[in-house]
Protein backbone atom coordinates (compact mmCIF):
# COMPACT_ATOMS: atom_id res chain seq x y z
CA UNK A 1 0.00 0.00 0.00
CA UNK A 2 1.32 3.48 -0.84
CA UNK A 3 -0.40 6.11 1.14
CA UNK A 4 0.99 8.81 -0.53
CA UNK A 5 -0.18 8.18 -3.99
CA UNK A 6 -1.88 10.13 -6.44
CA UNK A 7 -5.32 11.00 -4.90
CA UNK A 8 -6.89 11.35 -7.99
CA UNK A 9 -5.53 8.66 -10.38
CA UNK A 10 -6.76 6.65 -7.25
CA UNK A 11 -10.17 8.16 -6.70
CA UNK A 12 -10.66 7.20 -10.98
CA UNK A 13 -10.29 3.75 -9.86
CA UNK A 14 -12.83 3.23 -7.23
CA UNK A 15 -16.53 2.72 -8.07
CA UNK A 16 -20.00 2.45 -7.20
CA UNK A 17 -21.05 -1.30 -7.10
CA UNK A 18 -24.43 -2.57 -6.80
CA UNK A 19 -24.77 -5.25 -4.75
CA UNK A 20 -27.92 -7.63 -5.54
CA UNK A 21 -29.07 -10.77 -3.85
CA UNK A 22 -30.15 -13.63 -5.85
CA UNK A 23 -33.68 -12.46 -6.17
CA UNK A 24 -32.30 -9.30 -7.77
CA UNK A 25 -32.65 -7.46 -5.03
CA UNK A 26 -30.37 -4.31 -4.65
CA UNK A 27 -28.88 -5.03 -1.38
CA UNK A 28 -26.49 -2.63 -1.21
CA UNK A 29 -24.32 -0.06 -2.99
CA UNK A 30 -20.15 -0.16 -2.09
CA UNK A 31 -17.25 0.93 -3.25
CA UNK A 32 -15.23 -0.87 -5.22
CA UNK A 33 -12.49 -1.26 -7.66
CA UNK A 34 -12.36 -3.40 -11.19
CA UNK A 35 -9.53 -5.76 -12.06
CA UNK A 36 -9.84 -4.82 -15.64
CA UNK A 37 -9.51 -0.81 -14.17
CA UNK A 38 -6.46 -1.99 -11.78
CA UNK A 39 -4.45 -3.41 -15.18
CA UNK A 40 -5.06 -0.72 -16.97
CA UNK A 41 -3.69 1.59 -14.31
CA UNK A 42 -0.68 -0.37 -13.34
CA UNK A 43 0.06 -0.18 -17.58
CA UNK A 44 0.08 3.28 -17.63
CA UNK A 45 2.14 3.53 -14.58
CA UNK A 46 4.68 0.88 -15.86
CA UNK A 47 4.72 -2.70 -14.70
CA UNK A 48 7.89 -4.60 -14.94
CA UNK A 49 5.94 -8.33 -14.94
CA UNK A 50 3.13 -9.83 -13.57
CA UNK A 51 3.61 -13.63 -12.78
CA UNK A 52 1.60 -16.17 -10.56
CA UNK A 53 2.06 -19.42 -9.27
CA UNK A 54 -0.45 -21.98 -8.03
CA UNK A 55 -0.07 -22.67 -4.15
CA UNK A 56 -2.90 -25.13 -3.79
CA UNK A 57 -5.03 -27.11 -6.12
CA UNK A 58 -8.50 -27.37 -5.15
CA UNK A 59 -8.84 -30.95 -4.21
CA UNK A 60 -11.31 -32.93 -2.42
CA UNK A 61 -9.43 -33.00 1.37
CA UNK A 62 -9.13 -29.26 1.02
CA UNK A 63 -12.11 -28.07 0.52
CA UNK A 64 -12.06 -27.35 -3.49
CA UNK A 65 -9.67 -24.38 -2.05
CA UNK A 66 -7.44 -23.10 -4.70
CA UNK A 67 -4.82 -20.65 -3.90
CA UNK A 68 -2.98 -18.23 -6.14
CA UNK A 69 -0.07 -15.90 -5.27
CA UNK A 70 1.01 -13.40 -7.84
CA UNK A 71 4.05 -11.24 -7.89
CA UNK A 72 4.05 -7.84 -9.52
CA UNK A 73 7.64 -6.05 -10.43
CA UNK A 74 7.01 -2.12 -10.76
CA UNK A 75 9.28 0.80 -10.68
CA UNK A 76 8.35 1.44 -7.30
CA UNK A 77 9.16 -1.61 -6.13
CA UNK A 78 7.50 -5.94 -5.77
CA UNK A 79 3.99 -6.18 -4.91
CA UNK A 80 2.63 -9.74 -3.89
CA UNK A 81 -0.80 -10.75 -3.38
CA UNK A 82 -2.92 -14.09 -2.48
CA UNK A 83 -6.17 -14.97 -3.92
CA UNK A 84 -8.34 -17.91 -3.24
CA UNK A 85 -11.60 -19.47 -4.68
CA UNK A 86 -13.79 -22.01 -3.84
CA UNK A 87 -17.14 -23.77 -4.86
CA UNK A 88 -18.56 -21.06 -1.49
CA UNK A 89 -16.96 -18.38 -2.47
CA UNK A 90 -17.73 -18.02 -6.29
CA UNK A 91 -21.24 -17.99 -8.19
CA UNK A 92 -22.25 -21.60 -9.58
CA UNK A 93 -21.30 -20.87 -13.47
CA UNK A 94 -17.40 -20.20 -12.11
CA UNK A 95 -17.34 -23.33 -10.05
CA UNK A 96 -14.90 -25.20 -12.74
CA UNK A 97 -12.68 -22.23 -13.05
CA UNK A 98 -11.45 -22.03 -9.47
CA UNK A 99 -7.86 -21.62 -10.32
CA UNK A 100 -8.38 -18.93 -12.52
CA UNK A 101 -10.74 -17.32 -10.00
CA UNK A 102 -8.08 -17.62 -7.42
CA UNK A 103 -5.38 -16.13 -9.66
CA UNK A 104 -7.67 -12.87 -10.91
CA UNK A 105 -8.18 -12.22 -7.25
CA UNK A 106 -4.39 -12.41 -6.20
CA UNK A 107 -3.93 -10.51 -9.26
CA UNK A 108 -5.88 -8.00 -7.96
CA UNK A 109 -4.39 -7.73 -4.81
CA UNK A 110 -1.41 -7.23 -5.90
CA UNK A 111 -2.15 -4.27 -7.97
CA UNK A 112 -4.14 -2.45 -5.20
CA UNK A 113 -1.26 -2.77 -3.21
CA UNK A 114 0.89 -1.75 -5.61
CA UNK A 115 -1.52 1.68 -7.08
CA UNK A 116 -2.60 2.47 -3.34
CA UNK A 117 -6.09 1.24 -3.56
CA UNK A 118 -7.83 0.66 -0.37
CA UNK A 119 -11.08 -0.91 -1.53
CA UNK A 120 -11.58 -4.29 -2.49
CA UNK A 121 -11.84 -5.44 -6.30
CA UNK A 122 -15.18 -7.11 -7.28
CA UNK A 123 -13.27 -9.73 -8.26
CA UNK A 124 -11.69 -10.66 -4.63
CA UNK A 125 -16.00 -10.42 -3.46
CA UNK A 126 -16.22 -13.92 -1.87
CA UNK A 127 -19.69 -13.00 -1.43
CA UNK A 128 -21.41 -14.96 -4.37
CA UNK A 129 -23.46 -11.57 -4.60
CA UNK A 130 -24.78 -11.06 -8.44
CA UNK A 131 -22.77 -7.58 -9.36
CA UNK A 132 -23.21 -4.72 -11.69
CA UNK A 133 -20.67 -2.32 -12.49
CA UNK A 134 -21.78 1.11 -12.28
CA UNK A 135 -20.74 4.47 -13.89
CA UNK A 136 -19.95 7.24 -11.17
CA UNK A 137 -23.40 9.40 -12.70
CA UNK A 138 -25.17 6.35 -12.83
CA UNK A 139 -24.23 5.08 -9.23
CA UNK A 140 -24.87 8.87 -7.85
CA UNK A 141 -28.24 8.29 -8.50
CA UNK A 142 -27.92 5.11 -6.81
CA UNK A 143 -26.04 5.72 -3.78
CA UNK A 144 -27.75 7.04 -0.55
CA UNK A 145 -24.85 9.12 0.10
CA UNK A 146 -24.54 10.79 -2.63
CA UNK A 147 -28.46 11.02 -4.05
CA UNK A 148 -30.44 13.78 -3.41
CA UNK A 149 -32.90 12.29 -0.77
CA UNK A 150 -33.18 9.03 -1.82
CA UNK A 151 -36.70 7.39 -2.43
CA UNK A 152 -36.84 4.56 0.72
CA UNK A 153 -39.50 2.83 -0.98
CA UNK A 154 -37.85 2.22 -4.19
CA UNK A 155 -34.00 1.62 -3.24
CA UNK A 156 -32.83 -0.46 -0.28
CA UNK A 157 -31.09 1.77 1.77
CA UNK A 158 -29.98 0.00 5.38
CA UNK A 159 -31.86 0.77 8.71
CA UNK A 160 -29.33 3.18 10.62
CA UNK A 161 -27.66 2.35 13.85
CA UNK A 162 -30.14 4.50 15.87
CA UNK A 163 -33.75 2.72 13.85
CA UNK A 164 -31.66 -0.35 15.02
CA UNK A 165 -31.43 1.01 18.74
CA UNK A 166 -34.59 2.06 18.72
CA UNK A 167 -36.54 -1.17 17.37
CA UNK A 168 -34.54 -3.25 20.83
CA UNK A 169 -35.67 0.00 22.98
CA UNK A 170 -39.52 -0.79 21.86
CA UNK A 171 -39.05 -4.19 22.17
CA UNK A 172 -37.71 -3.97 25.42
CA UNK A 173 -40.93 -1.85 26.53
CA UNK A 174 -42.90 -5.03 25.74
CA UNK A 175 -40.48 -7.62 27.59
CA UNK A 176 -38.91 -8.97 24.78
CA UNK A 177 -35.68 -8.84 25.48
CA UNK A 178 -31.54 -9.98 24.18
CA UNK A 179 -31.80 -12.78 21.82
CA UNK A 180 -35.72 -12.96 21.94
CA UNK A 181 -35.51 -9.53 20.49
CA UNK A 182 -32.99 -10.16 17.40
CA UNK A 183 -35.16 -13.63 16.65
CA UNK A 184 -38.11 -11.80 16.96
CA UNK A 185 -36.66 -8.98 14.38
CA UNK A 186 -35.40 -11.43 11.68
CA UNK A 187 -38.82 -12.86 11.77
CA UNK A 188 -40.73 -9.74 11.92
CA UNK A 189 -38.82 -8.68 8.77
CA UNK A 190 -38.09 -11.94 7.07
CA UNK A 191 -34.06 -11.55 7.04
CA UNK A 192 -31.51 -14.04 7.96
CA UNK A 193 -29.40 -10.75 9.16
CA UNK A 194 -30.82 -7.59 10.44
CA UNK A 195 -28.01 -6.02 7.61
CA UNK A 196 -30.95 -6.40 5.66
CA UNK A 197 -33.45 -4.82 7.00
CA UNK A 198 -34.63 -1.54 5.02
CA UNK A 199 -34.67 2.29 6.62
CA UNK A 200 -37.91 2.71 5.33
CA UNK A 201 -39.28 -1.23 6.66
CA UNK A 202 -37.19 -0.14 9.97
CA UNK A 203 -39.02 3.23 10.45
CA UNK A 204 -42.49 1.60 9.62
CA UNK A 205 -41.93 -0.96 12.27
CA UNK A 206 -40.78 1.27 14.79
CA UNK A 207 -44.20 3.02 14.34
CA UNK A 208 -46.18 -0.32 14.55
CA UNK A 209 -44.13 -0.31 18.09
CA UNK A 210 -44.46 3.17 19.22
CA UNK A 211 -48.11 2.55 18.83
CA UNK A 212 -48.51 -0.42 20.50
CA UNK A 213 -46.70 0.34 23.24
CA UNK A 214 -48.70 4.17 23.56
CA UNK A 215 -46.28 6.25 22.02
CA UNK A 216 -47.91 7.41 19.14
CA UNK A 217 -47.05 7.22 15.85
CA UNK A 218 -43.96 8.99 13.74
CA UNK A 219 -40.58 8.87 15.42
CA UNK A 220 -39.77 6.01 13.38
CA UNK A 221 -39.10 8.34 10.47
CA UNK A 222 -37.62 10.79 13.24
CA UNK A 223 -34.99 8.21 14.11
CA UNK A 224 -34.36 7.56 10.62
CA UNK A 225 -34.02 11.43 9.54
CA UNK A 226 -31.93 12.61 12.59
CA UNK A 227 -29.62 9.69 12.04
CA UNK A 228 -28.91 8.92 8.25
CA UNK B 1 -10.79 13.08 3.48
CA UNK B 2 -13.27 14.92 5.35
CA UNK B 3 -13.72 18.21 5.47
CA UNK B 4 -13.65 18.97 9.08
CA UNK B 5 -11.42 17.97 11.86
CA UNK B 6 -12.96 16.29 15.28
CA UNK B 7 -11.40 15.45 18.49
CA UNK B 8 -11.37 11.65 17.76
CA UNK B 9 -9.45 12.77 13.95
CA UNK B 10 -6.67 14.52 16.05
CA UNK B 11 -6.40 11.79 18.59
CA UNK B 12 -6.03 9.03 16.24
CA UNK B 13 -4.15 10.90 14.13
CA UNK B 14 -0.98 11.81 16.65
CA UNK B 15 -1.52 8.41 18.21
CA UNK B 16 -1.22 6.62 14.49
CA UNK B 17 -1.65 8.42 11.51
CA UNK B 18 -1.45 4.85 9.34
CA UNK B 19 -4.61 4.06 11.69
CA UNK B 20 -6.19 7.71 10.56
CA UNK B 21 -5.46 6.96 6.98
CA UNK B 22 -7.11 3.76 6.70
CA UNK B 23 -10.27 5.16 8.90
CA UNK B 24 -10.63 8.35 7.59
CA UNK B 25 -8.79 8.32 3.94
CA UNK B 26 -9.71 5.19 2.57
CA UNK B 27 -12.96 4.69 4.34
CA UNK B 28 -12.12 1.04 4.96
CA UNK B 29 -14.10 -1.92 6.47
CA UNK B 30 -13.03 -2.53 10.02
CA UNK B 31 -11.32 -5.92 9.46
CA UNK B 32 -12.80 -6.54 13.49
CA UNK B 33 -14.97 -4.94 15.96
CA UNK B 34 -14.20 -4.88 19.19
CA UNK B 35 -16.75 -5.22 22.25
CA UNK B 36 -15.18 -2.47 24.20
CA UNK B 37 -16.01 -0.16 22.02
CA UNK B 38 -19.66 -1.22 21.45
CA UNK B 39 -20.02 -1.29 24.95
CA UNK B 40 -19.09 1.87 25.45
CA UNK B 41 -21.20 3.12 22.72
CA UNK B 42 -23.97 1.14 24.43
CA UNK B 43 -23.18 2.91 27.87
CA UNK B 44 -23.32 6.30 26.52
CA UNK B 45 -26.41 5.89 24.44
CA UNK B 46 -28.16 4.81 27.64
CA UNK B 47 -26.47 7.85 29.56
CA UNK B 48 -27.77 10.30 26.92
CA UNK B 49 -31.23 8.70 27.38
CA UNK B 50 -30.78 9.33 31.28
CA UNK B 51 -29.71 12.65 31.18
CA UNK B 52 -32.63 13.68 28.57
CA UNK B 53 -35.08 12.08 31.37
CA UNK B 54 -33.22 14.48 34.16
CA UNK B 55 -33.49 17.27 31.73
CA UNK B 56 -36.85 17.10 31.46
CA UNK B 57 -37.28 16.82 35.32
CA UNK B 58 -38.68 13.21 34.52
CA UNK B 59 -35.77 11.01 36.02
CA UNK B 60 -35.59 7.81 34.61
CA UNK B 61 -36.21 4.94 37.67
CA UNK B 62 -32.72 2.36 37.80
CA UNK B 63 -34.58 -0.37 36.45
CA UNK B 64 -35.63 1.88 33.37
CA UNK B 65 -32.16 2.86 32.80
CA UNK B 66 -31.06 -0.68 32.82
CA UNK B 67 -33.47 -1.93 30.36
CA UNK B 68 -32.49 1.13 27.98
CA UNK B 69 -28.72 -0.31 28.54
CA UNK B 70 -29.71 -4.43 27.83
CA UNK B 71 -32.08 -2.56 24.87
CA UNK B 72 -28.67 -0.62 23.48
CA UNK B 73 -26.50 -3.95 24.21
CA UNK B 74 -28.04 -6.08 22.43
CA UNK B 75 -28.25 -3.88 19.49
CA UNK B 76 -24.85 -3.85 19.51
CA UNK B 77 -24.36 -7.21 20.02
CA UNK B 78 -26.19 -8.06 16.62
CA UNK B 79 -23.06 -7.94 15.26
CA UNK B 80 -19.82 -10.26 15.76
CA UNK B 81 -17.54 -8.52 17.96
CA UNK B 82 -13.84 -9.30 18.98
CA UNK B 83 -14.05 -9.96 23.50
CA UNK B 84 -10.52 -8.88 25.03
CA UNK B 85 -9.51 -11.11 27.78
CA UNK B 86 -12.14 -12.95 29.44
CA UNK B 87 -14.53 -10.87 28.59
CA UNK B 88 -18.52 -12.03 27.31
CA UNK B 89 -21.62 -10.53 26.22
CA UNK B 90 -23.10 -11.51 29.59
CA UNK B 91 -20.47 -10.08 31.74
CA UNK B 92 -20.27 -7.07 30.27
CA UNK B 93 -24.07 -6.77 30.37
CA UNK B 94 -23.88 -7.40 33.58
CA UNK B 95 -20.96 -5.13 34.12
CA UNK B 96 -23.07 -2.25 32.23
CA UNK B 97 -25.93 -2.44 34.38
CA UNK B 98 -23.98 -2.53 37.90
CA UNK B 99 -21.99 0.40 36.58
CA UNK B 100 -24.92 2.58 35.40
CA UNK B 101 -26.70 1.95 38.90
CA UNK B 102 -23.90 3.18 40.74
CA UNK B 103 -23.63 6.14 37.92
CA UNK B 104 -27.16 6.98 38.80
CA UNK B 105 -27.07 6.94 42.37
CA UNK B 106 -24.12 9.38 42.72
CA UNK B 107 -25.37 11.37 39.64
CA UNK B 108 -25.96 15.19 40.84
CA UNK B 109 -25.86 16.92 37.52
CA UNK B 110 -27.93 19.39 36.71
CA UNK B 111 -28.28 19.26 32.71
CA UNK B 112 -28.35 21.38 29.71
CA UNK B 113 -27.54 19.23 27.40
CA UNK B 114 -26.92 15.81 26.52
CA UNK B 115 -25.00 14.14 23.61
CA UNK B 116 -24.45 17.98 22.37
CA UNK B 117 -23.08 18.78 19.03
CA UNK B 118 -19.93 21.73 18.78
CA UNK B 119 -18.70 23.31 15.94
CA UNK B 120 -16.17 25.96 16.15
CA UNK B 121 -13.19 27.59 14.05
CA UNK B 122 -9.97 26.76 14.87
CA UNK B 123 -8.44 29.79 15.83
CA UNK B 124 -5.56 31.09 18.04
CA UNK B 125 -6.65 31.78 21.31
CA UNK B 126 -5.17 34.85 21.92
CA UNK B 127 -5.11 36.38 19.15
CA UNK B 128 -8.62 35.16 17.48
CA UNK B 129 -6.78 34.46 13.71
CA UNK B 130 -8.29 31.60 11.95
CA UNK B 131 -5.39 29.17 11.78
CA UNK B 132 -7.18 26.11 9.37
CA UNK B 133 -9.89 26.34 7.08
CA UNK B 134 -11.36 23.24 8.17
CA UNK B 135 -13.93 23.60 11.77
CA UNK B 136 -13.26 21.89 14.58
CA UNK B 137 -16.69 19.44 16.09
CA UNK B 138 -17.03 17.58 18.67
CA UNK B 139 -20.12 16.34 20.84
CA UNK B 140 -19.92 16.88 24.43
CA UNK B 141 -21.27 13.91 26.48
CA UNK B 142 -22.78 16.47 28.72
CA UNK B 143 -22.99 20.37 29.36
CA UNK B 144 -24.03 21.37 33.01
CA UNK B 145 -24.62 25.24 33.60
CA UNK B 146 -20.72 25.18 34.35
CA UNK B 147 -19.67 23.60 32.08
CA UNK B 148 -18.46 19.67 30.44
CA UNK B 149 -18.40 16.41 31.94
CA UNK B 150 -17.08 14.06 30.00
CA UNK B 151 -17.73 9.85 29.88
CA UNK B 152 -15.27 7.26 29.47
CA UNK B 153 -15.37 3.72 30.48
CA UNK B 154 -12.13 2.11 31.75
CA UNK B 155 -9.99 0.17 33.54
CA UNK B 156 -9.11 2.90 35.75
CA UNK B 157 -8.24 6.75 35.82
CA UNK B 158 -5.70 8.29 33.79
CA UNK B 159 -3.20 9.95 36.65
CA UNK B 160 -2.61 13.56 37.26
CA UNK B 161 0.74 14.16 34.54
CA UNK B 162 -2.09 12.37 31.70
CA UNK B 163 -4.49 14.30 32.63
CA UNK B 164 -2.75 17.34 32.50
CA UNK B 165 -2.39 17.02 29.13
CA UNK B 166 -5.10 15.14 27.96
CA UNK B 167 -5.69 16.55 24.78
CA UNK B 168 -9.76 16.15 24.09
CA UNK B 169 -10.25 17.87 27.48
CA UNK B 170 -8.24 20.63 26.42
CA UNK B 171 -10.62 20.80 22.98
CA UNK B 172 -13.57 20.77 24.94
CA UNK B 173 -12.65 23.64 26.80
CA UNK B 174 -11.05 25.59 23.27
CA UNK B 175 -14.36 25.22 22.26
CA UNK B 176 -16.83 26.17 25.17
CA UNK B 177 -14.65 29.26 25.94
CA UNK B 178 -14.92 29.92 22.00
CA UNK B 179 -18.58 30.19 22.23
CA UNK B 180 -18.81 31.56 25.75
CA UNK B 181 -16.78 33.45 25.65
CA UNK B 182 -15.53 31.65 29.37
CA UNK B 183 -13.32 28.71 30.78
CA UNK B 184 -15.59 25.76 31.87
CA UNK B 185 -15.27 23.48 34.70
CA UNK B 186 -14.19 19.88 33.03
CA UNK B 187 -15.48 16.67 34.94
CA UNK B 188 -14.06 13.28 34.02
CA UNK B 189 -16.79 10.62 34.93
CA UNK B 190 -15.09 7.22 34.86
CA UNK B 191 -17.59 4.10 34.89
CA UNK B 192 -14.49 2.00 35.97
CA UNK B 193 -14.76 -1.90 34.51
CA UNK B 194 -13.10 -3.41 37.80
CA UNK B 195 -13.72 -6.88 39.97
CA UNK B 196 -15.70 -4.28 41.74
CA UNK B 197 -17.43 -1.67 38.96
CA UNK B 198 -17.37 1.68 40.36
CA UNK B 199 -17.79 5.45 39.58
CA UNK B 200 -15.01 7.98 39.85
CA UNK B 201 -15.08 11.93 38.80
CA UNK B 202 -12.20 13.52 38.41
CA UNK B 203 -12.30 17.57 38.22
CA UNK B 204 -9.93 18.89 35.61
CA UNK B 205 -8.47 22.06 35.58
CA UNK B 206 -7.23 23.88 32.16
CA UNK B 207 -6.21 27.30 31.22
CA UNK B 208 -4.90 29.48 28.17
CA UNK B 209 -1.80 27.40 27.66
CA UNK B 210 -3.65 24.20 27.50
CA UNK B 211 -5.80 25.82 24.65
CA UNK B 212 -2.80 26.95 23.44
CA UNK B 213 -1.14 23.88 22.79
CA UNK B 214 -4.26 22.14 22.10
CA UNK B 215 -4.37 24.68 18.82
CA UNK B 216 -0.65 23.88 17.84
CA UNK B 217 -1.68 20.09 18.13
CA UNK B 218 -4.73 20.58 15.84
CA UNK B 219 -3.12 22.97 13.62
CA UNK B 220 0.33 20.06 12.91
CA UNK B 221 -2.37 17.39 12.54
CA UNK B 222 -4.34 19.11 9.74
CA UNK B 223 -0.85 19.81 8.17
CA UNK B 224 0.20 16.30 8.32
CA UNK B 225 -3.09 15.28 6.87
CA UNK B 226 -2.88 17.86 4.03
CA UNK B 227 0.57 16.95 3.25
CA UNK B 228 -0.30 13.55 2.87
CA UNK B 229 1.88 12.23 5.99
CA UNK B 230 0.33 8.69 7.01
CA UNK B 231 3.05 6.64 9.12
CA UNK B 232 2.88 3.33 11.66
CA UNK B 233 3.00 3.89 15.29
CA UNK B 234 3.62 0.27 16.72
CA UNK B 235 2.21 0.03 20.43
CA UNK B 236 0.23 -0.18 23.12
CA UNK B 237 -2.70 0.64 20.34
CA UNK B 238 -2.21 -1.81 17.70
CA UNK B 239 -4.02 -4.52 19.82
CA UNK B 240 -6.94 -2.10 19.42
CA UNK B 241 -6.44 -1.35 15.67
CA UNK B 242 -9.41 -2.46 13.63
CA UNK B 243 -6.51 -2.27 10.92
CA UNK B 244 -3.97 -4.83 12.17
CA UNK B 245 -3.82 -7.09 8.97
CA UNK B 246 -3.50 -4.90 6.56
CA UNK B 247 -0.99 -2.49 8.47
CA UNK B 248 1.13 -5.41 8.68
CA UNK B 249 1.33 -5.72 5.11
CA UNK B 250 1.62 -2.14 4.54
CA UNK B 251 3.23 -0.40 2.59
S1 LIG C 1 -1.71 -1.94 13.79
FE1 LIG C 1 -0.69 -0.37 15.06
S2 LIG C 1 0.76 0.65 13.70
FE2 LIG C 1 -0.68 -0.46 12.41
S3 LIG C 1 -2.27 1.01 11.89
FE3 LIG C 1 -2.97 -0.08 13.68
S4 LIG C 1 -2.29 1.16 15.42
FE4 LIG C 1 -1.12 1.83 13.62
Amino acid sequence: MKPNGNGKAKESLIRKVVIRDEDGHLVEVKNLTLYADLLTAMHQNGIKALQTNVVQLPLPDNGQLAVVKAVLKTGIGVFTGLGDASPQSVEAELVPHLIRVAETRAKARALRDALGVGVVAVEELTDGASLEALTKSEAAKESPQQSAPADPSKEFVPMTDKQRQMLFRQLAKKGIEGEAAKQHLLTAFGVNDLRKVSRKAASDYIDKLMKENGQGQGNGSHAEASHA
Amino acid sequence: MPDYLSVSQITLYLNCSLHYYFRYIEEREPERHFAALAFGKAIHSALASFHESLKDGKPLPVEEFQRLFRADWAAETTEPLYYANSDTPESLLELGQTLLAEYAQVCRFEVVEAEHRFEVPLCDPDTGEVLCDKPLVGIYDLVTPEGIVEFKTAKSVPDAGQLARHLQLSAYAYAFSFKERRMPTLMFVHLLKLKKPRVEMTAVVRENKHLQFFTRCALAVARGIEANIFAPNPGWGCANCEYARVCGEWP
